[in-house]
């Protein structure tokens, strides 16, 4: 499980059976348009990706299908971070596991942090805003959405 | 509340005996970890001296005929909740939980149990500066209880008795953890990378491998980190000290992959404030790293002589412990792998931890004269005599 699940989060699914991954994208800055997102109505769609961010790589080997109906209406930014929450057996220490971290903007304005307990993970890129506060739901490059 | 009754051996059970049932709300998901690693070197002890263990993994949500996501070797491992536990007997009950779950007082009350404390949730709060008070109180009513305590250090038993615990349970007695043998021992070791292992938790201080490498004497030096649970403090000490590409979070480390990273690093870092055994030194040693850590606590008792020691938990004591690390010749540090080794070996494998559990197992279970766990052992004798060379 590669997906960040804990408490407060959203319910995440794993489509099977693992797709071959991209190459990997450079850092820093990885843009968002190098992993290419889906909106399927309802459902946010992450396809596997590897990102590059010095040393290591960081893999997400399956196709991840999230249910954005599960989640309150706001404006959520889909984070790509370090899982610390994954037992990993990989015994090549240059690849580590990432995962999906959806955080929702607070009232201040600011955004939820994958780093803050309990989610404890690592923010590796800014991957898009997804807005689903009114049916259709739309994706955006994070560039692209200015405060509201 | 669930009915005592229910929870007493069943009608049924005497088809399921075993020597000994060990019993953990720790790992229902496979995660193994610290608490993990004991169980499973516990597991392959009690193997080598001739037990039948069922391990049981509690969880209340199992579904009837679940999978064990897991084996250990030789044993039998049960998933499933408390009440399913009455299809199986034994003399004794041993329990290693964290994880509050109120109906198991009662079945320490039922059967004959024994719990190790792998931590005192009581110092954990304390270190980490968290509050853990529900935990807390539940652990201090499962040692009230327990027939039986055990915990894993002299250090470990000195801090039970000043939490006031000898009056929730007097019965208590010290079984350092043991580890089983895996992994190349290779000595001597280089001086370029240096590893910390274990939670990423304020209690261990992972920050302090970090910012020694902005010390002069480590300036070709690198710092691999293996544990769970980043921070918003670990994000911006990196990004403060300018250490992002000097440091590499490995993640939470497992199998091949933690074997990996000791075969990588040339010295453990285990600056813990608090540590009741210190496991992952101890693993180190077994594969010949030197171990820089306080003399203090548990470290010091699994260590013998044969670490890099300073006097407190400070950051400078840390530093200066590390200077003379990398300072060492080539010979010092491969006599004191050595020697640490030989110790390990001698006092710290999973047989030595199993052999002390065996006895008070045997105690336990009233001695041969009542038919318990050494009869058992008499009907079959294997050798239990651990011997590993460097």
């Amino acid at each position: 499980m590669q997906a960040m699940r804990r408490p407060g989060s959203t319910d995440i699914t794993l489509s099977a059976p693992t797709l071959p991954l991209p190459a990997p994208s450079a850092s820093p800055g990885i843009s968002s348009s190098q992993i290419a997102l889906v909106l399927e109505r309802h459902t946010l769609v992450i396809p596997p990706f590897q990102l590059k961010r010095g040393r290591p790589t960081f893999l997400h080997r399956t196709e991840l299908r999230i249910d954005l109906h599960t989640i309150e209406p706001d404006l959520y930014r889909v984070h790509a971070v370090q899982d610390f929450w994954s037992e990993d057996d990989n015994p090549d220490l240059t690849q580590c596991i990432a995962g999906i971290f959806l955080a929702r903007r607070r009232e201040i304005g600011t955004w939820e942090e994958p780093e803050r307990w309990p989610t404890e993970c690592r923010l590796l890129a800014v991957l898009a805003i997804v807005d689903t506060r009114a049916s259709p739901y739309r994706l955006a490059p994070p560039a692209a959405w200015h405060r509201e | 509340m669930t009915d005592p009754a229910a929870m007493k051996p069943g009608p049924d059970a005497d088809q399921h005996a075993f020597d000994v049932i060990q019993l953990t709300n720790e790992l229902p998901t496979g995660k193994l970890g610290g608490v993990g690693t004991v169980i499973d070197g516990l597991a392959s002890g009690l193997r080598k001296l001739g037990l039948s263990v069922l391990w049981f993994l509690v969880d209340e949500a199992a579904e009837p005929g679940r999978t064990t996501p897991f084996s250990l070797e030789g044993a039998m491992v049960e998933v499933g909740t408390l009440a399913d536990l009455r299809r199986f007997s034994a003399p004794v009950l041993h329990i290693h939980c964290y994880e509050p779950h109120q109906r198991l007082l009662e079945l320490c009350r039922e059967r004959p149990s024994l719990y190790t404390i792998h931590s005192l949730l009581n110092w954990e709060a304390r270190s980490n500066d968290i509050d853990l008070t529900p935990s807390i109180r539940w652990q201090e009513a499962l040692i009230g209880a327990a027939a039986r305590v055990v915990v894993i250090s002299e250090a470990e038993r000195s801090a039970y008795s000043a939490l006031g615990y000898l009056d929730l349970n007097p019965n208590v007695s010290v079984v350092p953890n043991g580890v089983r043998r895996a992994g190349t021992f290779r000595s001597p070791r280089g001086t370029a990378t240096i590893g910390f292992c274990g939670r990423l938790v304020p209690r261990k201080r992972p920050e302090y491998p970090q910012l020694i490498l902005k010390d002069p004497h480590f300036g070709a030096c690198r710092t691999l980190i293996a544990g769970r649970g980043f921070s918003q403090y670990a994000r911006d000490l990196l990004a403060r000290e300018r250490l992002d590409s000097r440091v590499d979070y490995l993640g939470w480390c497992a199998g091949p992959r933690l074997e990996a990273f000791y075969e990588q690093i040339d010295v453990l870092a285990v600056p813990s404030v608090y540590e009741p055994f210190g496991l992952a030194a101890l693993e180190a040693v077994a594969r010949g790293i030197p171990v820089v850590c306080p003399g203090s606590g548990g470290l010091i008792e699994a260590l013998g002589d044969h670490a890099y020691y300073y006097k407190d938990t400070s950051y400078e004591g840390f530093q200066s412990a590390m200077i003379r690390w990398i300072r060492s010749s080539e010979t010092e540090r491969d006599a004191r792998a050595k020697a640490a080794f030989r110790h390990y070996n001698q006092n710290f494998t999973e047989v030595h931890m199993a052999q002390s559990y065996v006895r008070i197992y045997a105690e336990m279970a009233g001695g041969p004269a009542s038919g318990g766990i050494s009869s058992i052992r008499q009907r079959n004798p294997k050798s239990s005599n651990p011997s590993f060379g460097v």
